[in-house]
Order: structure tokens, then sequence, then C-alpha cells
């Protein structure tokens, strides 16, 4: 949502600069458990897709970790391989 | 060479179609297969959830954690006696990269003294704050 700013094509190129932060880093999670569905589900689309890092703004290492932790939820029917 | 022993969680959804009594056995037969061959550290039963999508056209299933410590050799012989199981509608093994019981015991410990001395605290400071 607060994205659309930063792709309209803005003049002062100085505003584009908000760094996002990964969320996991900032609450130093070590393990990111797929029981959790309610925290996952933060990181999907409403079509059930995960959200790439350009998005969320995860780190590459926990966007990997989210990755195999939603897809475990997946398995379990925690949460949808597609929702239409 | 000393026995490897590492820390697994089974998650698995039993069939509620059959009614309670019938969860009931297919859960206590799993749940004894598993204390049989490993150390229990802890069993969680959510009870019956909605499913995300459905499994073998049912909507909802009975959903079971267990977490244990074993031998690298039981988790895939219990996953093969759950796919045979047609009580079993879904199941799921990981192996833990942490100590399952060490880190039980630290949650215990945390837990409980945090609980109780900063929620009161906080309670008694917020409601003069808003007087003023």
């Amino acid at each position: 949502m607060d994205r659309t700013e930063n792709t309209a094509r803005a003049p002062k190129p100085a505003m584009r600069r908000r760094k996002k932060v990964c969320i996991f880093c900032v609450d130093k999670v070590d393990f990111i458990d797929y029981k959790d569905s309610a925290k996952l589900r933060k990181f999907i689309s409403e079509r059930g897709k995960i959200l790439p890092r350009r998005v969320s703004g995860t780190c590459a290492k926990h966007q990997r970790e989210l990755n195999t932790a939603i897809k475990r939820a997946r398995q379990v029917a925690l949460l949808p391989y597609v929702t239409d | 060479m000393d026995k490897v022993i590492n820390s697994y969680e089974v998650m698995f959804i039993a069939d509620v179609s059959k009614g309670d009594a019938a969860t009931e056995a297919t859960l206590s037969k799993f749940v004894s297969i598993i204390e049989a061959n490993a150390e229990v550290v802890d069993i969680a039963k959510w009870g019956k959830r909605r499913l995300a999508y459905p499994i073998n056209d049912m909507p909802e299933g009975f959903y079971t954690v267990v977490t244990f410590k074993s031998a690298p050799e039981f988790p895939s012989e219990l996953e093969r006696l759950m796919n045979i199981d047609e009580s079993v509608m879904r199941s799921l093994v990981i192996k833990l990269e942490y100590d399952a019981a060490e880190k039980k015991a630290k949650l215990v410990e945390v837990s409980e003294p945090v609980t109780e001395e900063v929620v009161e605290p906080v309670a008694e400071e917020a409601v003069p704050a808003v007087e003023e």
C-alpha cells in the first residue's frame, strides 16, 4: 500500500530511499514456525502466493526460511495453495 | 560411536468423519507407537480445525502435534505407518534444528516469571497516567 508512493515516478530522487527492514531480523527470530499460520498469512497474497522479497522486505536468509515454513503449512492444510 | 539422537516434530491430521471414538483410537495408536520408539517431549492436541482446503472432500480434521527425540531411523518408519493408515488424512514429520527438550525447558522458565511480574505493574501505571 505504501509502495504506490515509491513506484509513482517521483521527481525527487531523495524520496525513494526509504529502506525496508526485515521483520524477522528486527524481532531476532531464529526459527520461523510453520504452525504459526496467522503470522505466515501476512506473507502471502490474496490468491495465496508467497510475496516476493521486494514487497515484504524480508532479508534473503529469512525469506528462504519463510518459504519452507509456508510450504510446510500448505502441506498440512494450515494455509491454502490457491484461493480464488 | 555415540548413538545419534535428534529432535523431531510430527503433525498429523486425523479423520473426524467416523466419530470421536475412531479419532481417539487413531490418536492413541500413534501416540503409543511414538512413546514405544522415542522419548516424547510434548504432545499438543489442537483439536478439530477447519482445513485451508478440503482433503479427500473433508472440510475439517483433528490436528495433533507431537515433539519427540529419537534415533534417525524412526521418523521414516513413522511416516510409512501414517501413510498406510487411512484414518490419518495428512502427516508431516520434520527434523528440528534445535534441541526440543532444552527449548521447552527455556520456554517454561521464561513464561512463568514474566507473565506474573510484568503484567501487573503496567496495568497499575497505566491507570494514573490517563487521569493526569
